[in-house]
């Protein structure tokens, strides 16, 4: 009986030493070696998806074929705490050389232990598009302080099904997006038991955040909304009120699909709008629910975009909310690699490896190095937006912690129900004080 | 004399071996949880995110904190959940003492009732946020069977619903089945031959249940009690980010939820810090309580 | 005649009727709690498998129906673009040996709560007892910093000693309420005997733990199983992985379509199910439910 316990014990002491031996060997693979290959360790919150993952395994392959040094160690990472894990490795400086990362305030927040590329860039800055640029610097400008090389150049816009609207008896080659023309389609489309607007509000409201963020757009000016960033520009202001008032009346006239509880996730309304439901759908430019996808699905003779429904009074009925990079590349200031850390990340912005992820995902990638494809008249369309009278996305500027709230005061008022507009407005007002 | 003397040495004997013994756990927990724990103090004080230097403040967090809706609603919540602990006390309880007396099919409600203890709160919230929706299955149902507002029952949507949805699920339905069996293993401590007594006085089953049952396995149901309360300050998490996200509004938010929101989404990792000291209080009187209860049991 | 059967007359009828009536009535209340909460895990378990056997278009048109040309390609996909297996290993592997350091932890220090009696004792009891309440998140920041100094990110062996500090107390609870109820007598003889600590650990503490094996063994491993803060924070590696990070890290930026996700947590729940519908006898805290007549 000794005897087995005995073995059983030396056993398990083997284990034990074997898990630590297996594990310090692990993490001496990214360990750093003078001589030989560099690893680069690179975080990446798309890594896991189906279509970017596959795309930038593929683009890793050409990196590597081409830099015969350095050795890609992609990791995927939860993109629902990204941000908590950027936060702990930076704060302890843990083994991470590039990673991939929103423009937005989540970013900002963390930015002192991005890596600024003004040096490393100079030679290509002409190619990538200025407002992107612009997006990834941490003052805003075009040609100093950039902390992120640009992936995407994302925007928002509003699609529609123009077989759905033909069938309301709209003419589908008319683009409704007057505010009037685009109530009116709505109720043509509900007389005709079609679903006028598509919304994926479950889990987080997208719906009515993606349209907040076209309308705003057209409500104020590029400086307004960069005001979004300090305080200057407030919740309380005009225009969102009316923004809201615009959002609100679609749902009391029940244009928003809140019958028979049809209400889904964000990823079941894509693929509810795609399998030919629905007459409009708030969607992105870059990514998902965007013109490739929704082109792929349904046709591209079938879709029709425009960049937001425009108010009477609105100021500025041309723009096209436009966040200049939606994510992008960015380099740990601590790199021990930096070198060939900025190297990749030139590298997956430009050039081949961008178009690799252009068309894969359909992402408009913001360089010039890169071949659009011309023949796509959706793509042309969305890019002449994008290229056009454009105006930043306001969820970029807004503290970033303000934002699981800001969604659960939408669910409240908007879905829920259970406050009046003025309660609403005060109390985003005060969710926004308290991150400033 | 002798037998001083060898008491004497079997004490100091006794705390050598309780030493050695102790070694690994106290290491442990002192390294890894202690300091963590205490360090919440000191941050407390400042204003940080978590990154750079931290800078000194003083009391503002706490005076910002006293100001801050979402700090009393979560004191709300949490009294909510709260209330709904007699019942996830009361319920296993009965259960158990029904099937003490054995009960058909007993194996298969078995196996029914420990499986959400098996997937766990991360699983089981998201299943139920899919149940739940707006557009899942129940509302489904309920518009077949021609209820023309279904979608009108929308539990996870509305303020009220949420967070008594929130507490039946995780503190009533999820605690049945350790509930069930932990109160059995308990009940099976009770002397059988006080039962056999009181059928010979000719009680009824109820009776037995209060006169007998209950106080046999006291100290079971306050510790369970006790477990209960830890469950609801402090393990949360997994569930509410899951489940609602701390919404609508602040419907489903938590002392323990908004300490992670403001630590690692709103990069206030010193305000945070003074919400874990609130929630540390809260924390400190459940040990207090349980070491109570403890002593009491050890000196009887 | 039977004692039992004798019938005591009272002004409201017949008592003993009158109590087997209750014992039924209660009987049924009882069937139908039971059957209530059975259902409440039981639907959305058949809805998760029938969602993931569904396209995406048969799920929009139908929700709650049975899919009408059943597909495994949700699960195709959830196996490919995740390493589940990999992850699977993982788990196993690090619950597996934290479980037996767990385990050692728990008994050794439950053992000199329990049995032992010396200065101190119930101070530090109680500090055990205060330090386990505090949630993951209130630790979560400090703890990733002191792993990574002491060199123990992206490893095992980090993981295990986070999990076992942050479970054992615990455990060690479950121990010493154990250890005390057991007589004295057992122990006594061996230390008279002048055993040393660790001949005692192994001849007598283990041994005698045994029946707990099985309770302690529930509560730890589902405990690490479902664990996600920590794990999340200490193991950014992809081979390292466990199970539970996986839907996490499935579902991207804005989520999963339904039938991927049901798919997925089917995936990730599989194994454990499968273990405990095979172990499930064993999880009875040492009491012999069911069966006592009463």
């Amino acid at each position: 009986m000794n005897k087995i316990r005995n073995t059983i014990g030396v056993l398990l002491l083997c284990l034990l030493i074997a898990t630590s031996a297996g594990s310090l060997f692990a993490q001496g693979q990214s360990a750093t070696k003078d001589e030989g290959p560099i690893t680069l360790t690179v975080w990446n919150f798309k890594y896991a998806e189906e279509i970017a993952g596959k795309a930038f395994q593929e683009m890793d392959k050409l990196f590597m074929e081409q830099n015969p040094g350095i050795i890609i160690d992609h990791q995927a990472q939860p993109e629902s705490n990204y941000y908590q894990l950027l936060l702990s490795a930076f704060s302890a400086e843990s083994d991470l050389d590039v990673f991939l990362t929103h423009t937005d305030q989540r970013a900002w927040g963390i930015a002192e232990s991005f890596h600024v590329f003004d040096d490393e860039i100079s030679d290509v800055m002409g190619n990538y598009a200025e407002s992107a640029l612009k997006a990834c610097s941490e003052t805003n400008s075009a040609d100093s302080d950039i902390k992120i090389l640009p992936l995407t150049a994302q925007g928002l816009g509003i699609y529609y099904n123009k077989a759905n609207l033909a069938k309301a008896g709209l003419d589908p080659e008319a683009v409704p997006s007057d505010w009037d023309d685009f109530l009116a389609a709505c109720e043509a489309l509900k007389q005709a038991g079609i679903t006028p607007i598509m919304f994926g509000n479950q889990g987080s409201p997208f719906g009515i955040d993606f349209t907040y963020r076209v309308i705003l757009g057209t409500l104020f000016s590029g400086d307004e909304i960069d005001g979004f960033a300090d305080g200057t520009t407030k919740f309380t202001s005009d225009e969102f009120v009316q923004a809201t008032g615009m959002i609100k009346e679609l749902y009391d006239r029940g244009y928003v699909n809140v019958t028979n509880g049809s209400i889904p996730y964000f990823m079941d309304a894509i693929n509810e709008f795609k399998n030919g439901n629905g007459g409009f759908f708030p969607g992105l430019t870059s990514d998902i629910a965007h013109w490739k996808d929704f082109g792929e699905a349904l046709g591209y003779e079938n879709i029709g975009y425009f960049p937001a429904p425009v108010a009477d009074n609105a100021a500025y009925p041309e723009n096209q909310v436009n966040q200049g990079a939606g994510i992008g590349f960015a380099v740990t200031e601590y790199s021990a690699h930096r070198e060939a850390a900025v190297k990749y990340a030139k590298f997956m912005t430009s050039g081949e490896a961008g178009k690799i992820f252009m068309d894969a995902t359909g992402a408009i990638v913001p360089n010039s190095t890169i071949e659009v494809d011309a023949s796509n008249p959706m793509l042309s369309e969305v890019l002449a937006h994008m290229n056009g009278a454009t105006v930043p996305d306001i969820l970029n500027r807004v503290p970033g912690g303000m934002i699981q709230d800001f969604y659960n005061f939408m669910n409240l008022y908007f879905i829920a129900d259970e406050i009046s507009q003025d309660e609403y407005i005060k109390r985003v007002q005060n969710i926004y004080e308290s991150n400033l | 004399m002798q037998n001083r003397m060898s008491k004497k040495l079997r004490m100091s004997q006794d705390a050598k071996d309780g030493w050695i013994l102790l070694a690994p756990l106290l290491v442990l927990t002192i390294v890894f949880l202690l300091y963590p724990v205490v360090s919440n103090f000191y941050y407390s004080l400042t204003k940080w995110k978590g990154l750079g230097e931290p800078q000194f403040i003083g009391l503002e967090n706490y005076v910002k904190m006293f100001g801050d809706d979402r700090f009393y609603s979560s004191l709300k919540n949490l009294f909510v959940l709260v209330l709904y602990i007699p019942l996830g006390v009361f319920v296993p309880l009965l259960i158990a003492s029904v099937l003490r007396g054995g009960m058909k099919g007993w194996k298969i409600y078995r196996a029914l009732l420990y499986l959400p203890n098996i997937l766990g709160p991360v699983i089981l919230g998201t299943i139920f946020a899919v149940m739940l929706s707006q557009v899942g299955p129940i509302t489904e149902l309920l518009t077949r069977l021609g209820f023309e507002h279904a979608s009108r029952f929308y539990l996870l949507g509305k303020s009220t619903s949420a967070i008594n949805t929130l507490s039946f699920l995780f503190v009533v339905w999820m605690r049945v089945g350790f509930g069930c069996i932990y109160f059995l293993a308990a009940m099976s401590t009770i002397d059988a031959s006080l039962y056999d007594a009181a059928k010979i006085d000719g009680t009824n089953a109820w009776q037995d249940f209060i006169h007998i049952t209950i106080p046999g396995i006291k100290f079971s149901i306050q510790f369970f009690t006790v477990l209960a309360f830890i469950e609801v300050f402090a393990r949360m998490y997994g569930m509410i980010f899951t489940l609602t996200g701390g919404g609508p509004g602040y419907a489903t938010y938590t002392l323990e939820f908004g300490v992670y929101m403001l630590s690692f989404s709103a990069y206030q990792k010193g305000y945070a810090s003074a919400w874990a000291v609130i929630l540390f209080f809260f924390c400190a009187i459940i040990a207090l309580v349980q070491i109570r209860l403890i002593k009491k049991e050890e000196l009887s | 005649m039977n004692v039992n059967d004798r019938t005591t007359a009272t002004p409201f009828g017949n008592h003993h009727m009158k109590e087997r009536l209750r014992k039924r009535s209660l009987q049924s209340i009882t069937y139908l709690l039971l059957s209530l909460f059975s259902l409440i895990i039981a639907y959305p378990i058949y809805y998760a498998i029938i969602s993931s056997l569904k396209t995406t278009s048969d799920y929009t048109a139908d929700k709650i129906g049975l899919p009408s040309s059943p597909t495994l390609e949700n699960f195709s996909r959830v196996l490919t673009q995740m390493n589940m297996f990999s992850f699977l290993l993982n788990t196993l592997l690090v619950v597996g040996v934290s479980m037996v350091v767990y385990f050692l932890v728990c008994t050794a220090a439950g053992f000199a709560f329990g049995k032992l009696r010396f200065k101190g004792r119930l101070w530090i009891f109680t500090f055990v007892l205060f330090i386990q309440i505090f949630p993951q998140m209130v630790i979560a920041g400090q703890l990733y910093q002191l792993i990574s100094k002491m060199n123990l990110l992206n490893t095992h062996i980090g993981l295990i000693l986070v999990w076992v500090a942050y479970f054992a107390p615990f455990g060690t609870y479950i121990m010493t309420t154990y250890y005390s109820s057991i007589p004295k007598s057992l122990v006594e003889s061996a230390r008279i005997d002048g055993a040393g600590v660790f001949q005692q650990l192994t001849r007598i503490m283990i041994p005698i733990a045994r029946p707990m094996i099985g309770t302690l063994g529930i509560i730890g491993a589902l405990a690490m199983w479902h664990e996600l803060p920590f794990s999340m924070l200490i193991l950014q590696r992809q081979e390292l992985r466990t199970l539970t990070l996986g839907i996490a890290l499935m579902q991207g930026e804005f989520g999963l379509p339904t039938t991927v996700l049901t798919a997925a947590i089917l995936v990730t729940s599989g194994v454990p199910l499968i273990l405990y519908i095979i172990f499930q006898n064993y999880i009875t805290m040492g009491s012999t439910a069911g069966s006592v007549k009463g």
